[in-house]
């Protein structure tokens, strides 16, 4: 499939931190894709890199295969950004923050007044459009900014964690709208929520110190464990740390951890399970819980280093 | 680019009264406590001083709220969180970023010219034909566009608010008492008259003293704010998008 928007040895340094190191990654074309990892990662600096707000160190970016440097002004119409935080002049009204953003992008007035009449019955910040931004809630004003970066109806979307600070109803709201839009749209989303990066995204990367470590679709992610499973038994009293000293032996067991009163591990043999609980048997168990490993798991095995 | 001039134009109308407060008040300031406790001590030829010195008056309020206005604006490209950070992300360069806050504050400092210059005249019941007003504002028009690129460009270049502060009043010392705008500069040390900036202050003061003046310093003035405006872009390109 074509891509959308590709990113070839994008780095990026700030005070001598480097934040991303030879990255790079490709958007197919209508598609969403989700960038994940730890705050710090760098991904909103790839979003503000794609839409221009910080210039890239090194490396090229191209979108609808546009240089993001050389034609910027082409590169910078078809696409809608929505940043992490509360961005909209506290010196005009919401309405007239919308306005603008329009004119920004050459939306004729009538247009803009449609959009942003359609958008304020479906957020319900009808209103307050003729308010100033300072004390309205942080979840309607991030309606309010998921809106604009849709006013001029962008082939590409950049968001840079979209639900931030929403309450439930108005995240549906935004991920019926996503995927109602989405078919003939490039989607490229940053979250900390993974069930929404599970549910909602066709493609998954995850960030980790300056370069995109895993990049696939959630089911070949998951699938290069090899059915790796999480396991947890937990007991009625708090074991010793000794009970830890078995599974240390079994070389498939991957970060045994004693959590409380629960015994974690990972191991994509189920045998080992049985191996485990044979040998923790004489504690009295109370509880016990098989899944296969999701995102977080490989997430969180990756930021720590244990699953790597 | 009207997109970015009609942002300043919302905000300017949420603030019409305080506009019009500073546009009244700040000339008047000035009349009180320069140019009234000066005409005691300066003489002038031809017209008198408090006359002389209306000139002083529209340049140096104009120049004031243009340097405000300019570096306000500037300054907002500075803050992640800002409205004008987020600007960056549309299809405008930043020239045209730069070019709409040097014509928006241009717009507002020749209209508070305009005040300061009915203010003190009608004062001091004296009569300048319309021609005069035009000429007048013609000759300061590169005085004006000068003063916003200066204030773009400290507020590109010096990041700490203290050392901002310092550079405004060393300017705005030098501006006032140093440049001719309310006292006469005959007498000064001869540098002073090597300077543009005096001479097109003095062609705006011919104009009323009904004297010969001439063109090309302000054309001067000028084409030194253009040099400014292509330092300032070049600047912009480091500051802006980091």
């Amino acid at each position: 499939m074509e891509a959308s928007i590709t990113l070839k040895s994008i780095a990026k340094i700030f005070d001598s931190d480097t934040i991303l190191a030879d990255l790079s990654i490709g958007v197919e074309n209508n598609s969403n894709h989700v960038i994940i990892g730890q705050n710090g990662a760098g991904k909103s600096t790839i979003l503000k890199i794609l839409v221009g707000i910080i210039e890239k160190d090194a490396g090229v970016a191209y979108i609808h295969g546009k240089d993001i440097s050389t034609r910027a002004a082409e590169t910078r119409m078809v696409t809608g950004y929505m940043p992490q935080y509360i961005d909209l002049d506290s010196d005009m009204t919401i309405y007239e923050n919308l306005m603008v953003y329009s004119e920004l992008y050459g939306v004729s007035s009538n247009k803009a007044k449609s959009r942003i009449q359609n958008f304020s019955e479906i957020f319900n910040y009808k209103d307050i459009l003729f308010k100033y931004p300072a004390n309205q809630s942080l979840g309607l004003l991030r309606s309010v900014q998921f809106s604009r970066a849709l006013l001029h109806d962008p082939r590409v979307l950049l968001l840079d964690e979209p639900t931030l600070g929403m309450d439930p109803q108005y995240k549906i709201k935004v991920w019926n709208i996503l995927d109602r839009i989405g078919k003939d749209k490039t989607i490229l989303f940053t979250t900390q929520d993974f069930s929404e990066a599970e549910k909602f995204a066709d493609r998954i990367s995850i960030l980790h110190r300056g370069d995109i470590k895993m990049d696939g679709t959630i089911e070949k992610l998951v699938g290069a464990t090899k059915g790796l499973s999480k396991y947890e038994i937990r007991f009625k009293d708090t074991p010793s740390e000794n009970i830890l000293d078995p599974l240390k032996e079994m070389p498939k067991i991957l970060k045994p951890l004693l959590n409380g009163n629960s015994l974690e591990f990972y191991s994509n043999d189920k045998k080992d399970f049985f191996r485990v609980l044979r040998s923790v048997i004489s504690s009295e168990i109370v509880d016990l819980d098989i899944s296969f490993c999701k995102l977080i798991d490989l997430y969180l095995g990756l930021v720590e280093n244990g699953l790597e | 680019m009207i997109a970015l001039i009609k942002r300043e134009f919302y905000i300017f109308k949420h603030n019409l009264i305080s506009y019009i407060c500073i546009w009244t008040l700040l000339p008047l300031s000035m009349y009180l406590f320069i140019s009234i406790p000066l005409s005691h001590h300066i003489r002038t030829d031809v017209i008198n001083y408090l006359n002389w010195s209306s000139i002083g008056n529209a340049i140096s309020t104009s120049s004031l709220l243009v340097y405000v206005v300019s570096l306000n604006s500037i300054l907002k490209y500075k803050y992640t969180t800002n409205f004008s950070k987020m600007m960056l992300s549309s299809p405008k360069t930043n020239s045209q970023h730069l070019m709409a806050i040097v014509l928006w504050s241009t717009g507002v400092g020749l209209i508070q010219f305009l005040f300061s210059l009915t203010l003190t005249q009608s004062l001091n019941s004296s009569n300048l034909f319309i021609t005069d007003i035009i000429l007048i504002l013609l000759y300061a028009l590169p005085i004006i566009v000068i003063v916003s690129n200066i204030s773009i460009f400290i507020g590109l270049i010096v990041s700490s608010s203290f050392i901002r502060v310092f550079l405004t009043s060393i300017l705005a010392v030098f501006f006032l008492f140093g440049s001719g705008l309310f006292i006469p500069l005959e007498g000064a040390p001869s540098f002073f008259h090597y300077s543009p900036l005096y001479y097109t202050i003095l062609n705006i003061q011919n104009i009323i003293t009904i004297d010969s003046s001439i063109v090309y310093p302000s054309i001067i003035v000028f084409v030194i704010s253009v040099i400014i405006f292509i330092i300032n872009l070049i600047v912009s390109h480091k500051v802006f998008r980091t």
